[in-house]
């Protein structure tokens, strides 16, 4: 057993910046599409439509439920250009993340929009509140609320998830602790200070998420 | 006084359960209706129909000579106060009042919140503007709720057993609010099982039993002229239970 020394990682301190950054991008930005995508998907789903449109939602929902996340960003990242389709490394990562984990929240949201009280729909149509008000002013504040633990959980899993785009010509967190590796041999000092920074950066969502919940419990019964 | 509801020959089933028998009921502007009878009489299941929260199975609900369909179809004409009160929890009891206002009646954020004030100055909860429901009693959230409903000026507002879930005393402060706004002649349709509390401003009272009005008139010829073995064996029980 040799002895650890974390000090081979000193030289490429300057490069940890840019990729937490591009870690961070790509988690926020594939977290807000995602909660755009579940609130919209989430909500038309608990309406009653046409069939097209819940067929249409479904198999959105089951395609990016039912097929690993790598196998998405490929498909996204290389197979698309098949089709004339060519976007950057960094939007793709962004879009697919977006779009995965948008199915998984939009079930979230629309079990926490069934949640809510008969009584809150019958109360809004007594007030004058046609059905798209009632959702946006009434049901979804409620609803979102309910949701909150479980975005958050998705936030941080997201941060998480970024690893796989390692595939890709991006150079985030994980990429940047292979190309650590392949020079410097230390795998484990290396992936140990990987494995921290991403706890420092999932363990502030989830100290975020508990304030949150905090200041929204202030009017819940 | 005009007739703001004209009921005729109503019916209401849920699936092969009739709850409403071919019922004729009438209700002029400025009256105060009280509706009793046992449970599963189909008094919650009336006054649905007439805030056009239930669709009719047969019969016609007319509002100001219009048909009552759905909620839309009141417009605005009917308020409505829930038995377990329905305030909405995220917003703060003020915004209860105002964010209605601005929403459906586009006031401006000033005004409504001075209408909201008024209301529940009117309602005595003004000191409770900032917070939120959740810390109110169950009176006071039923008086919020008047107030609220208040506030779209309805020109008729359904009480849906508005005290059933309070405490004796609870219930006393929203009896006593409804009977201000009886005495500012609102007019009103009350479904309690608390008759000792609405014989005092109803202007009349109609007993439903299994579906079909069997009675209804004045609180002195209900209690004390009409000889119906029904309503006597219902006035008994509830006498027994009532505040």
């Amino acid at each position: 057993m040799r002895n650890l020394d974390f000090w081979v990682i000193a030289p490429y301190f300057n490069l940890f910046p840019e990729a937490v950054a591009i870690t961070l991008k790509v988690g926020i930005g594939g977290f807000i599409l995602a909660i755009i995508l579940s609130i919209i998907a989430g909500s038309l789903r608990t309406r009653k439509l046409c069939k097209a449109v819940h067929f249409l939602l479904a198999a959105y929902v089951e395609f990016f439920r039912g097929t690993p996340l790598l196998v998405q960003l490929f498909i996204v990242y290389y197979g698309l250009p098949s089709f004339g389709i060519k976007i950057g490394p960094m939007t793709a990562s962004i879009v697919t993340m977006g779009l995965n984990s948008g199915a998984y929240l939009s079930e979230v949201v629309r079990a926490a929009i069934l949640s809510v009280d008969r009584g809150q729909y019958e109360a809004s149509a007594m007030l004058g509140y046609n059905s798209l008000q009632t959702t946006m002013h009434i049901i979804l504040p409620q609803a979102l609320r309910i949701a909150v633990p479980s975005f958050m959980n998705g936030f941080s899993s997201m941060i998480k998830e970024t690893s796989l785009i390692s595939v890709l010509p991006v150079v985030e967190l994980t990429k940047l602790g292979n190309q650590i590796y392949a020079k410097t041999y230390h795998p484990f000092e290396i992936y140990i200070t990987m494995a921290i920074i991403y706890f420092v950066m999932t363990y502030s969502v989830t100290f975020f998420a508990k304030c949150l919940e905090r200041r929204l419990s202030i009017w819940v019964n | 006084m005009g007739e703001l509801i004209k009921i005729s020959n109503l019916s209401k089933s849920f699936g092969d359960i009739k709850v409403l028998h071919s019922l004729d009921m009438q209700v002029e502007s400025g009256e105060v209706v009280a509706i009793i009878g046992a449970s599963g009489s189909g008094k919650s299941t009336l006054v649905r129909c007439i805030a056009g929260l239930e669709p009719v199975s047969g019969g016609e609900i007319l509002l100001d000579g219009v048909p009552v369909v759905n909620t839309a179809s009141t417009n605005g004409k009917v308020g409505m106060v829930f038995q377990n009160f329905n305030l909405f929890p995220h917003y703060t009891v003020g915004q209860n009042i105002s964010m209605p206002l601005r929403t459906i009646l586009k006031m401006k954020k000033e005004l409504a919140a001075q209408k909201a004030k008024d209301l529940l100055n009117k309602v005595h909860i003004l000191d409770k503007f900032e917070q939120y429901p959740n810390s109110l009693s169950g009176g006071q959230k039923q008086r919020l709720a008047i107030a609220r409903a208040l506030a779209m000026e309805p020109e008729i507002i359904i009480f849906d057993e508005p005290t059933s879930s309070l405490d004796p005393e609870l219930a006393h402060e929203v009896f006593e609010t409804i009977k201000d706004l009886a005495k500012e002649g609102q007019t009103m349709l009350i479904v309690t099982h608390q008759i000792n509390a609405v014989r005092r401003f109803a202007s009349r009272i109609v007993f439903l039993n299994k579906g079909k009005i069997e009675a209804q008139g004045t609180p002195d010829y209900i209690f004390n002229q009409i000889d119906n073995h029904d309503l006597k064996q219902f006035l008994r029980q509830v006498n027994f239970e009532d505040i």
